[in-house]
């Protein structure tokens, strides 16, 4: 009993040592609380107020009172590392944006080429309210970075393990490339994997004024490579650490050919890549977002869990939100706007459908039908592609389904007919290619379905198998661009 | 603000000398003649011929818009300094601040938020030519005590673009651009630098896609010598670059140099301003 009362003495003497008065103000001024502060973990007040305890996030807040923590504790911090193009080159057009969106200002002091830092600072006061420390890596350090906690945010373009969560904020594509002089426009799969394997040692054997064949390539991006150029390339070809290099090199040397990514093409021209069957696709912004460019690839914002501060998971969320794809797109990477392409600028792709289906009636019947069905819609640019023989949807597909699900609660297909259309490779039976680009135009349906909040569109799915191939199957990239799920749209009042 | 004399022609100054703001604010062109009799007026704006001695420009007629300022001007006598704007043809922003009393004197010139200090020459003239920094661009001129400013809108404005360095005493960080694949080594654009080497300077590369020689990209970078005078030590500047907003944002460079050892060394930081893009692929 004594020791009971000692300890309830104890607590009340206690108390006003522990918890002093603080009042915690909204930015705009408008709101505010007012209480002991009970406790404060760099992100959450919490405070006992007449109502009782209210536990608040301390983003933006100001406090006034002999309570308050160090100013320097009320600054977000947060640390961010991946590779340069991405973090001294696309972060920094997000964040500007997300600044100007939370009316705070935003200051980059620049410490060498490989570390800058962003500083956030109240429109008003001038107060600071976060900082991002900004440090270049290597792709393959930033999960264990992330690991270690020595970053909070990390960008880069590989797929990280389940642990961390990773969202696609922008997409890109390993593209052949040539200088502005080099007159060759378009090159067969077979013509590219000979100049890349060192069989190739000059450009008139390519009936091309005759230089020496100079070969460039990244230092990373291996998979990617490989998924262009099954057999891998030379130990001839130069690899470049700096993609701005690799393009500036290439650009500059009439004899070069490199592996570039298209962010960082320069002033170098890309090559068209053609199958044996002659189905070529340019990489393009639209062909990028579609992925019926085949070496496209995701580039992701990775962080471990959600234990940041409030403005923190704001930027998080803005750079994962539609309103940051411009900014994607203005800092020279391929955004993931959900664009259109009409029937009309496909006539290349139906007019290669009919040449196929030839002189057999039940074939030509069947691209009759296919026209009918797309005939008047628009493709959406998102696509949904499979990895690398599996059902399973590739990462820039899984994205997909939560974007065009978005797109759709949004209201953008309102009154609209959405086919998801299958498509597969020729390889097999006709029949069963068929079935299967049914089962996975149904099956994406369901996934989208699922996540669409309140739908006001009508769901079709329509498959025609092999009939209308993007790629030469010969290619190893080629099947993986056939086997795809399309999206078309139709204004209803034009349905039939 | 009201704004006069929005319809004059391309040629012709639109120079707008915010006296009577100015006299608000406390940045008023202290001349005795307008102490004795202050106006009431809270904005004039005058227009004058760009250029007096181009036969086409002489059928205009004066367009002097308010009666009250040419009086003003006749009591002021020559000693009134008078601060012009005009968009050459290209594009740029030409500055002509004609001080008679102020020859060869001090004088702090603000672009925006770019400033540099220059002196007038032996007549009171100063002009400077700029590429235009946004499409309104803002003049301020300290002569001493006195300010004079001006605004213009700059229709070119989106012709060029354009990064700026901004620093303090002798220059230490100075621009680099290529155009690779497209000029061989020619430089694909212009350097403007403004101030005289002591105080405030300033420096901007602007670019056009005819001055890239056909590249659709610029690649800049920023590059700064080792010496005796700044190695180990800690230096830092202003680079301006145009936000994916639009507008000119400064960054700052904290720099700390390499160790003495390396005097003579070239230090190039190619991550600090973004590639110029001048034509769409």
């Amino acid at each position: 009993m004594l020791s009971r009362l000692s300890l309830i003495l104890a607590l009340l003497f206690a108390l006003p040592a522990l918890a002093e008065t603080v009042r915690l103000t909204t930015p705009d001024g408008d709101i505010f609380i007012e209480g002991k502060l009970l406790s404060f973990s760099g992100e959450l007040f919490r405070v006992e107020t007449e109502f009782g305890a209210v536990t608040i996030d301390a983003g933006g807040l100001r406090c006034s009172g002999e309570g308050c923590p160090d100013p320097a504790d009320l600054i977000a911090r947060t640390a961010v590392g991946g590779p340069p193009d991405m973090v001294h080159r696309l972060f920094p057009a997000i964040l500007e944006a997300f600044a100007e969106r939370m009316e705070l200002g935003a200051f980059r002091t620049f410490n060498d080429d490989t570390e800058e830092s962003w500083e956030l600072r109240e429109a008003g006061t001038g107060r600071p309210v976060a900082v991002f420390a900004v440090r270049s890596m290597d792709d393959e350090a930033v999960e264990p970075q992330l690991a270690a906690k020595q970053i909070t945010i990390g960008f880069g373009r590989l797929e990280a393990s389940d642990r961390v969560r990773q969202d696609v904020v922008a997409l890109d594509a390993l593209v052949p490339a040539v200088a502005p002089d080099n007159p060759r426009a378009v090159l067969t799969q077979s013509q590219l994997q000979a100049l890349f394997a060192g069989e190739t040692d000059s450009w008139d054997r390519l009936g091309a004024p005759g230089v020496p064949v100079s070969l460039h390539a990244p230092k990373d991006l291996d998979q990617q490579v490989r998924r262009l150029l099954s057999d891998g390339i030379s130990t001839k070809a130069t690899r470049h650490e700096d993609l701005a290099v690799l393009a500036d090199t290439v650009a500059a040397d009439p004899g070069a050919i490199g592996l570039v990514p298209y962010s960082a093409l320069g002033n170098a021209i890309p090559v068209i890549v053609s199958g044996a069957c002659g189905l070529a696709i340019p990489a393009t912004r639209d062909t990028i977002r579609a992925e019926d460019y085949p070496v496209t690839h995701p580039l992701y914002l990775a962080r471990l869990g959600a234990d940041q501060p409030k403005l923190v998971r704001d930027f998080i969320a803005f750079a994962r939100s539609p309103e940051a794809q411009p900014l994607v797109r203005a800092a020279g990477f391929v955004d993931q706007a959900i664009g259109r392409i009409s029937f009309e600028r496909q006539g290349g792709r139906i007019a290669n459908a009919v040449l196929t289906a030839g002189d057999d009636p039940a074939a030509t019947a069947e691209v009759r039908d296919m026209i009918a069905a797309l005939l008047g819609g628009e493709r959406l640019t998102l696509t949904f592609r499979f990895r690398d023989g599996s059902s399973d949807l590739d990462p820039q597909s899984v994205s997909n389904i939560q974007r065009l699900a978005d797109a759709i609660s949004a209201g953008a297909f309102d009154g609209h007919r959405m086919q998801f259309v299958g498509f597969s490779d020729g390889v097999g039976e006709k029949a069963a290619n068929l079935r299967l680009s049914e089962r996975r135009a149904r099956s994406v349906r369901r996934a989208v379905s699922a996540r669409v909040a309140s739908n006001t569109v009508d769901f079709e799915v329509a498959a025609f198998g092999e009939l209308m191939p993007m790629a030469c199957d010969d290619t190893p990239w080629g099947g993986q661009v056939n086997r795809r799920v399309e999206v078309w749209v139709n204004p209803l009042e034009v349905t039939r | 603000m009201k704004k006069l004399g929005a319809p004059f022609g391309r040629r012709w100054v639109m120079a707008f000398a915010t006296f009577g703001l100015a006299l608000l604010s406390g940045h008023f062109v202290q001349d005795m003649a307008f102490r004795e009799a202050p106006w009431k007026e809270t904005e004039i704006a005058v227009a004058l011929p760009v250029d007096p001695s181009d036969p086409s420009e002489l059928n205009v007629p004066p367009r002097l818009t308010a009666r009250v300022l040419e009086t003003r001007l006749e009591r002021a006598g020559t000693c009134l300094p008078n601060l012009m704007l005009e968009e050459t043809p290209n594009g740029d922003l030409s500055i002509d601040l004609h001080a008679p009393c102020h020859a060869s004197t001090p004088v702090e010139l603000r672009v925006n938020s770019l400033v540099a200090d220059v002196k007038t020459d032996a007549t009171g003239r100063l002009n400077q030519r700029i590429p235009a920094l946004s499409p309104e661009v803002s003049v301020v001129v300290r002569l001493g005590e006195r300010t004079l400013s001006a605004q213009m809108a700059l229709a070119k404005s989106d012709a060029q673009q354009l990064v700026a360095l901004a620093w303090s005493g002798p220059q230490t960080f100075f621009i680099r651009a290529d155009s690779t694949g497209a000029g061989g080594d020619e430089i694909p654009g212009a350097f403007t630098r403004v101030g005289h080497g002591e105080g405030a300077s300033f420096e901007i590369f602007s670019s056009s896609a005819l001055d890239s020689l056909g590249a659709s990209i610029v690649r800049l970078s920023v590059e700064t010598k080792v010496t005796e005078e700044n190695c180990g030590r800690h230096v830092s500047t202003l680079a301006y670059q145009t936000s994916y907003l639009g507008d000119l944002r400064p960054t700052e460079i904290a720099y700390t140099m390499p160790d003495c050892d390396r005097v003579g060394d070239v230090v190039r930081l190619q991550n600090l301003l973004r590639d110029m893009r001048l034509a769409l692929r």
